[in-house]
């Protein structure tokens, strides 16, 4: 069972090289709607119908808590598979307790996508590799000034501060924070660090840099960055191929993220997973391996739908693209700590969320909305774990 | 004379008029917007400032969306679904409301103050116990299970029941003096006086059945049980939603009952006023 329409014809193709491989092995794809997703999945594990694979996130421990995971790891030593061949962070995003519960089926990557247009335009020379956050906002000063000079109406930069992923997570991650401990008892958002990023996020609406918090969330900032409205983007590896579809995409230049504390890139990623009820569990097993293995991870990079966390075939991601290079995906992916996570993460993702968006909108002030958020989460934590014991 | 009276009721619409055209233009800007999405890019879809009209008028997302899915099995679910749902809920919603507007048997009230209490309950408590059941019966992934559980409407029975108290008993009387029995009384007397009642219930369940998008979702798997609007879900993505798409899909499924609504919109509105005065 999956969720996503766009993806679903490259795998009726990668399911259908399965079956041929093993023609006693017939697999059945199940296509559900993301917003409905869920319920459906919990219905149907509460009924023992589950579908005997199936895409999984970073709720998973909720659902290993319920029981609902087969563990995958007397599977992976059976067929003597070698951990380390796919990106260590997406292994250890989907094990549990020192658990695998999940192959990795690609990752999510953020990086900065610049409209080489607007840069000449304005007479503002591209970004280098390897810049630090205060290049960055210097970049943004520099468009500024010079797009007001000339009249111009783009923005220099675009963020989808809305969304934690292509936004303020990766600023805190930047700052070298976990935001949950490896316990899980603790949030690190009390750590003097937490306020930076929110505040610098304010200060680059304030310099004029960032559109105001209302235009970001009315419009989707990669929108505003495809209307050509914007010179800069934080964006997700989600948004590839509508960049590589762009009209102006032989314009469009990729750099990995400005290096605050560090570069690292929070890597988000979906995996494939396998129902404690299901009654073909050798045959879900080979489904689940094929599909986290090399050729399928080919099959979705050549079709531009996922970057492999098949470390081996990750050269086949960049030469997909037309217009854009891809490859700086794959390098942005190489200094990358794993999507912070915590068992009660629907809770404390919406948590951290209303809080950025009342510092965002100006309501509270940075200091003031994360030392709230960060109470708010820990009580959120420590609700989970009461009820869990 | 004649012309300054008719001069005062033009008048006296013009007011009416006004806010009927603004009301007009409010419902209908949205069904626009869809029709004229529909025919844009992607890059269109999204641009800022608005594209208001399609550089080109290509029917390219029709294709792909229908290639994309069985809209073919969409159409006859939906409709089939919906017809089998209508007649079964006027049959046994009539028939109920009959029973506890005119016959008497033990705990009547207390059965009837139950089933009404089942009105306060949120229809999502129900989603996973009625999935069970339907697992269970072997019912999941059927139109089966899209019927069965919206034979009993509670709602109906009620209005019903409240049409059926407004008929004069006299009249069940002047049957029995003739030698009809409770079934005749039903079925030869009350239920056609009842006609403009059972329109606005078929209307309803109608609407809703057409609509409802969860419980399609949850109990069945294969594409081809998937009714219209649970087939148009799909085109939501978790991270870009290609909207031309979703738009031209829309189209398709929402046309035949605009089809309907102009072929039967005497009995609709008739139907919807009916209910609204006295429902």
């Amino acid at each position: 069972m999956l969720w996503d329409e766009v993806q679903s014809p490259v795998f009726e193709t990668i399911i259908g090289k399965f079956m041929e491989a093993n023609p006693d092995i017939e697999v059945e794809l199940q296509l559900t709607p993301w917003n409905q997703y869920w319920t459906k999945l919990d219905a149907a594990a509460g009924a023992g119908t589950a579908p005997d694979v199936f895409w999984m996130n970073v709720f998973m421990p909720k659902y290993t808590d319920a029981g609902i995971l087969e563990p995958l790891d007397s599977y992976i030593e059976k067929d003597g598979l070698d951990k380390s061949a796919w990106v260590p962070a997406m292994m250890e995003l989907y094990s549990d307790k020192g658990v695998q519960y999940g192959m990795p089926k690609g990752m999510d990557v953020v990086v900065v996508a610049y409209n080489k247009g607007i840069f000449d335009k304005y007479g503002v020379e591209y970004p280098k590799e390897g810049w630090t956050w205060d290049e960055f906002v210097a970049k943004g000063a520099e468009l500024r000034d010079k797009i007001a000079e000339k009249g111009g109406e783009e923005y220099p930069l675009a963020m989808e501060i809305d969304e934690p992923q292509p936004s303020y997570l990766q600023l805190l991650v930047q700052e070298g924070l976990k935001i949950y401990s490896d316990d899980g008892l603790t949030t690190d958002l009390n750590d003097p660090k937490a306020v930076k990023p929110f505040a610098d996020i304010v200060k680059l609406m304030d310099d004029k840099i960032l559109p105001e918090y209302k235009i970001l969330s009315d419009t989707k900032a990669t929108d505003l960055f495809i209307s050509e409205k914007a010179a800069m983007l934080y964006v997700g590896s989600w948004k590839s191929s509508v960049l590589d579809n762009a009209s102006f995409a032989k314009n469009i230049g990729l750099i990995p993220m400005p290096t605050r504390e560090n570069n690292h890139c929070a890597l988000g990623g979906i995996s494939y997973s396998m129902s404690a009820s299901s009654k073909n569990k050798e045959a879900a097993w080979k489904l689940i391996s094929y599909l986290s293995g090399p050729e399928s991870n080919r099959i979705q990079a050549e079709a531009r739908i996922e970057i492999p966390a098949y470390i081996a075939v990750q050269d086949a991601y960049g030469p997909t693209f037309q217009n854009i290079d891809g490859s700086i995906f794959i390098e942005q992916s190489k200094s990358a700590v794993k999507y912070p996570v915590h068992r009660a993460i629907a809770t404390t993702t919406q948590i951290i969320s209303d809080n950025a968006a009342a510092i965002f909108s100006r309501t509270v002030t940075p200091e003031e909305g994360v030392a709230k958020m960060a109470k708010e989460v820990q009580a959120a934590i420590d609700e989970y774990n009461a009820t869990m014991k | 004379m004649a012309r300054s009276q008719k001069f005062s009721i033009q008048k006296h619409h013009i007011g009416t008029h006004l806010v009927l055209i603004l009301a007009v233009i409010i419902s209908i800007v949205p069904f626009l917007w869809m029709i004229l999405t529909s025919f844009k890019t992607y890059e269109e879809s999204i641009r800022i400032p608005l594209t208001v009209w399609p550089a080109q008028w290509n029917l390219v997302n029709y294709i792909t969306v229908w290639n994309k899915f069985p809209f073919l099995n969409f159409y006859f679910n939906t409709f089939f679904v919906m017809v089998v749902v209508i007649i079964g809920e006027l049959i046994i919603s009539s028939m109920a409301a009959y029973a506890f507007a005119r016959l008497n048997f033990p705990f009547k009230n207390a059965i009837f103050i139950f089933c009404l209490s089942l009105m306060m309950v949120p229809s999502q408590i129900f989603l996973i116990p009625q999935y069970d059941l339907m697992v269970k019966a072997g019912l999941n992934d059927t139109l089966i299970a899209l019927i069965l559980p919206r034979l009993f409407n509670v709602f109906s029975v009620f209005m019903l029941r409240q049409f059926f108290l407004t008929l004069p008993r006299e009249l069940d009387d002047a049957a029995k003096i003739d030698g009809c029995g409770f079934f005749g009384i039903y079925y030869q007397i009350l239920l056609p006086l009842l006609k403009p009642a059972l329109v606005s219930v078929a209307i309803l369940s109608g609407l809703s059945t057409w609509k409802d998008l969860l419980w399609p979702l949850i109990v069945n798997n294969s594409m081809e049980k998937y009714t219209l609007s649970a087939g148009l879900a799909l085109l939501i993505g978790e991270h870009t939603t290609i909207y031309p798409h979703v738009m031209a899909g829309s189209f398709l499924a929402v046309w035949p009952m605009i089809l309907l609504y102009f072929l039967a919109q005497k009995q609709f509105v008739e139907g919807i006023a009916f209910s609204g005065i006295k429902g």
